[in-house]
């Protein structure tokens, strides 16, 4: 794939409505705009000068914050579903693909939410509308992993997924569950990244190096929370995707590590992860590890835009769009609680 | 004894309003910080990572509380963490599936009519899952040190009003002593 010749007669099209979308993305003057909102209304009314257009037109006075994340979701999965409904193979499969992170997610949501007695009516609208899938409703009967998949996951996408925790006899108690959450994820990255080598061409060049980073994003952050959990080594490093640039030495060295400085001189070996603690701290004007992933991150796919005739810049502008959510959402918040001190901590995409 | 009023007990009075009022905008900052670090957590992580699904339901959920609060003779606060214990840490449980199913029907029956609450991880922060972001980590340090203000602005508000009790009895006395003076000179 990734042929100049072919790649356009079945996904050029929606190659062009991705750039299309890609060019509403939010600029530098659109969040200062946003920035000097005083009231969640003003936001609404800058937000209707952009390509959000009347989003939240019908929503009335006094808006909440959940109500424009709730928006703002809607559109994106609008735009997502718009080219997944006419698109087809390969693309179609990638784009299958890229929701089942979100499939994983709202199983996890279900099944946490049954532990806490939550009514079932009550946990499906909180799912990520990128993640339905008809079996989603049944996850609360089942009270283990190998229940789960046997009753519920075995005619879904998921169901490859789950060949590591279908052997798991325990019960789905909040540390398993995690465990389970992490395990499907792993297995989903892994076989994401497999397939998108199978792929080759330009996707396989972009998207990849995307994975990878993802892959050891994962890595890093399941072990610095680990400290604080009594799990053991081996136990994490059966969460550590294994198709990162971390993959296998870095990876050994994470597992062994036994505090976040550790942790740090070992990202310092590896090439692209040397200045990622570059400015990371815990006081006021530090960023945190998360911030600088997010930055990452979202420098890797607007370069995925350089290039043509590639699936990436599907994955790219679904990550980017969320990213702007995350923004906007963020700016809102800080907005509703009246505390502008930390405003400017959105990561800009232009 | 004459009841004397002096520079002291005024500044005492004072000085004890100042650091209340201290305490407050210092109680008011933190958990403004709290909150805004938990919209950060879910920045991080989502809406849907972070919210009031994965709460435990009281009733149902057997929550132990990580910090008590002690009440000494002379009414004052005192707060002390729970250490946690050892054995409910957060860590891959192995099921005792075989035992289970070995139960008699009589035990399994007894055991269904008592209504047993489920037990959570001690650490709030675990109900959020494994990969909980930094700033929910210090929004709970924030928080847990808005308790800890609280508990020094109810024993600064409880000394205040001590003093403030003292030195309007000492006003009474002096006022009542100054009353009586312009009766003694007259009859001077």
């Amino acid at each position: 794939m990734g042929d100049m010749t072919t790649f356009n007669i079945d996904s050029g099209y929606f190659e062009g409505l991705v750039r299309g979308y890609r060019s509403g993305i939010l600029r530098r003057n659109d969040y200062h705009n946003l920035v000097e909102c005083e009231t969640l209304d003003d936001l609404k009314l800058h937000l209707q000068g952009t390509d959000y257009g009347p989003l939240l037109a019908n929503d009335p006075s006094p808006l909440i914050v959940q109500t424009i994340d709730e928006r703002l979701k809607e559109r994106l999965v609008h735009e997502f579903t718009h080219i997944r409904n006419q698109c087809v193979q390969p693309l179609a499969q990638f784009l299958d693909y890229m929701t089942y992170g979100y499939m994983i997610d709202n199983i996890i949501l279900l099944i946490t939410g049954t532990l806490r007695n939550r009514p079932i009516a009550e946990l499906l609208p909180r799912c990520h509308p990128l993640g339905q899938f008809d079996e989603l409703a049944t996850i609360s009967i089942a009270q283990s992993p190998a229940e789960l998949f046997n009753a519920v996951m075995v005619d879904t996408p998921l169901a490859p997924f789950f060949s590591e925790c279908v052997q798991d006899e325990n019960d789905l108690d909040e540390m398993n569950i995690e465990i389970l959450r992490n395990k499907l994820y792993k297995s989903y990255l892994e076989d994401f990244y497999a397939f998108c080598k199978k792929l080759g061409g330009t996707t396989a060049d972009v998207m990849c190096p995307i994975l990878a980073f993802e892959a050891d994003r994962r890595a890093i952050t399941i072990t610095i929370n680990s400290f604080r959990t009594d799990l053991l080594k081996d136990d994490i490093e059966n969460l550590y995707p294994k198709c990162g640039i971390l993959f296998p030495e870095g990876l050994k060295y994470l597992k062994n590590a036994e505090d976040r400085e550790e942790v740090r001189r070992i990202c310092e070996r590896f090439g692209p992860y040397k200045d990622l603690y570059n400015g990371v701290g815990d006081g006021p004007n530090d960023k945190t590890l998360e911030d600088k992933f997010f930055e990452e991150e979202v420098k890797m796919l607007m370069l995925s835009f350089e290039q043509q005739f590639h699936f990436g810049v599907f994955y790219a502008f679904v990550k980017l769009k969320e990213q702007e959510n995350r923004n906007i959402v963020w700016i809102a918040e800080c907005i509703a609680q009246k505390n502008k001190n930390k405003i400017d901590n959105y990561i800009p995409i232009f | 004894m004459n009841p004397v009023v002096t520079d002291e007990n005024v500044f005492e009075v004072l000085d004890k309003i100042s650091d209340y009022e201290q305490l407050l905008k210092e109680l008011c900052t933190i958990i403004q910080d709290g909150h805004i670090l938990l919209s950060r957590a879910q920045y991080d992580l989502g809406y849907s990572a972070i919210n009031s699904t994965y709460l435990p339901e009281p009733g149902v959920h057997e929550i132990t509380p990580t910090s008590l609060l002690d009440v000494s003779e002379n009414d004052r606060f005192s707060l002390h963490s729970v250490k946690p214990d050892p054995k409910s840490g957060v860590r891959k449980r192995k099921k005792g599936g075989c035992e289970d199913k070995k139960k008699s029907g009589d035990e399994k029956s007894e055991e269904e009519k008592k209504p047993s609450k489920t037990k959570l991880a001690e650490d709030p922060l675990n109900w959020f899952g494994l990969m909980a972001p930094t700033s929910l980590i210090q929004a709970q340090t924030r928080f847990k040190s808005a308790i800890e203000r609280i508990v020094e602005i109810s024993n600064l508000k409880q000394e205040l009003q001590e003093s403030l009790s003292d030195f309007e009895t000492l006003t009474k006395d002096l006022q009542k002593k100054c009353d009586v003076k312009p009766d003694e000179t007259n009859e001077d």
